[in-house]
């Protein structure tokens, strides 16, 4: 994989341009992306819910198709995501196409396990054909921007759970209206094959 | 070539932002009348700290050190992809060929 740290020219240090210039595209990419993700996880209750994938999907393209006039850093940025996006595709369609088709979660059918085991060697392949697969030096940075990944987690984790601690109790849900009780209970019945 | 105590600084902090800015953009994103809560404030904090602690170890501009520091942590992330990729090979083996049991509600 590239490297932006150790090649910035003197060129990219043009501060303002960083981060709204030409690379402002990837960042804003990711932020779609990212809101797309939480839309998607808040579930069917919510209404923006439905918004979720497709947001993730205009990410990912804009991430991909989009950014124009990059700086040094942004290039080698953009080339590692396309790189990676063109290993792990393959490799995502594959594994669903393995579990569809394993005895473990779906019906077990030879040719489908076939053709998800050649999608997912096909990304081998571009793994080894695209970059150097594994150095020590990229594992060590990947282990350290793990390290700070976890670091934050678990800090936001333990803030998190201090503030809400402090919050306390507002107010109490109202009960549920007699129509609320009514499919409640027809889900119930449903589900659990009462009367 | 090795990895120096300023750019090992810079990846810890790199990967701190990160998350940090995903946490906010979640928070905010997830934002409904059910929860009001101010949890969103300390991913705030954790990027602010982040942000300083790299920014004092490395002799770049405040804006130059984010792209620098968020870029080299996306790319960092991005090196354990093949260890990733492997994982997941193995699971699917397991998965797919050594495992002969279906799981129901039961299970």
């Amino acid at each position: 994989m590239p490297w932006p740290h150790t090649r910035k020219t003197q060129e990219s240090s043009l501060c303002p341009q960083l981060m709204f210039g030409g690379e402002g595209i990837i960042w804003l990419s990711f932020m779609i992306m990212a809101i797309g993700n939480s839309f998607h996880r808040m579930g069917p209750s919510f209404d923006r819910s439905r918004f979720g994938f497709p947001l993730l999907l205009l990410g990912l393209t804009c991430l991909i198709l989009l950014p124009d006039e990059l700086t040094e850093g942004g290039i080698e940025l953009h080339e590692a995501i396309l790189q990676s996006v063109s290993i792990a595709f393959p490799f995502v369609i594959g594994a669903m196409i393995i579990f569809l088709n394993s005895p473990t979660y779906g019906e077990p059918r030879m040719s489908g396990l076939v053709s998800g085991w050649l999608l997912v060697t096909v990304s081998w392949i571009a793994l080894f054909y695209v970059s150097n697969p594994l150095s020590i030096l990229g594992i060590a940075r990947g282990a350290l921007s793990i390290l700070g990944v976890l670091a934050s987690l678990i800090a936001i984790i333990i803030g998190s759970s201090l503030i809400e601690r402090s919050s306390g109790f507002r107010n109490e849900s109202d009960p549920l209206t007699n129509e609320e009780e009514v499919l409640v209970r027809t889900i119930l019945e449903r589900r659990l094959g009462g009367s | 070539m090795v990895i120096g105590l300023s750019e090992a600084l810079l990846l810890v902090s790199g990967g701190g932002l990160l998350f940090s800015s995903f946490a906010l953009i979640h928070f905010a994103s997830c934002y409904n009348q059910h929860n009001r809560s101010l949890a969103f404030s300390s991913t705030i904090v954790i990027g602010i700290a982040s942000f300083y602690s790299g920014i004092n170890s490395t002799n770049y501009g405040k804006l130059e050190f984010l792209e620098i520091a968020m870029t080299s942590a996306i790319i960092g992330l991005l090196e354990l992809l093949p260890i990733f990729l492997a994982v997941a090979t193995l699971v699917l083996f397991r998965i797919s060929l050594l495992t002969n049991r279906s799981v129901d509600a039961s299970s």
